[in-house]
């Protein structure tokens, strides 16, 4: 006589992790992460960088996968639009630099060969 | 330590001032000015989403709005969201509790993805009328 494996306990809906914002809406626990996509949307403007676009793909998974119940997978989301987001930013600042350090240099060479 | 409600949108606030300020100053519409080019341009000579933002925020100060349009029309729209979100951000660090903006909606990062791919292509294209939107 073999014994079957007891069946897994019904999947209910997740653990309340954080007291609901407000009323209850839909069932969802507390509220949906911030996605991060003003800062996504900062970085593609001002950096000019692809590390900005890289920062809303990851912005636009954040509704979608929460609406599903999938909140971990939603916050991971957030979490890394808002890490590229910054590296967008630390990238821009160091373009910045070495485009200030070429600019300097090269005025420099150019001012030494004209004199 | 208590800060004030209102000192992260004063300090944001104060930022963009001040870029703008430098914007003002340098003139990235003239070639050769101290303002970098967008290294995406630089090193591929291709339109970023981005590119022409500079010189669409010196229109933009200057009440230049039909060079704004043509230097980044995606970029000015996407200023004038950012200005919405922050102004409901401010509005909700007074009255103290999160007023929901455009970019708290369902679709909002996905359109925005979607506008930003089609954006990127559509200024790169070398053919009909796309080639007015290089800059």
């Amino acid at each position: 006589m073999t014994y079957q494996p007891p069946p897994p306990p019904p999947s209910g809906p997740p653990p309340y992790g954080q007291p609901p914002y407000g009323a209850p809406q839909g069932g969802y626990p507390a509220q949906q992460p911030d996605s991060n996509l003003v800062w996504g949307i900062l970085c593609a403007l001002l950096c000019c960088l692809p590390l900005g676009v890289v920062s809303i793909v990851y912005a636009s998974k954040v509704s979608g996968l929460w609406v599903q119940g999938r909140y971990a997978e939603a916050q991971t989301a957030a979490d890394n639009a808002k890490k590229w987001a910054i590296w967008g930013a630390v990238a821009g600042v160091i373009v910045l630099i070495i485009y200030g350090v070429l600019a300097v240099a090269g005025g420099l060479s150019g001012y030494m060969s004209v004199s | 330590m208590h800060v004030h409600p209102l000192a992260a949108p004063l300090a944001v606030a104060a930022a963009a001032a001040g870029g703008c300020a430098v914007i003002w100053a340098a003139n990235p519409t003239v070639p050769g000015g101290i303002l970098p080019v967008c290294p995406t341009k630089a090193l591929l000579g291709i339109d970023c989403p981005g590119c022409g933002s500079l010189r669409m925020i010196y229109s933009l100060l200057h009440f230049d709005f039909a060079s704004a349009v043509h230097y980044n029309a995606l970029g000015l729209v996407a200023v004038l969201l950012l200005l919405w979100a922050f102004a409901a951000w401010t509005y909700g660090r007074v009255v103290g509790r999160q007023v929901r903006s455009w970019q708290h909606l369902r679709w909002s990062a996905p359109t925005v993805l979607a506008l930003t791919v089609v954006w990127f292509v559509v200024r790169n294209l070398g053919f009909g009328p796309f080639p007015a939107l290089h800059v």
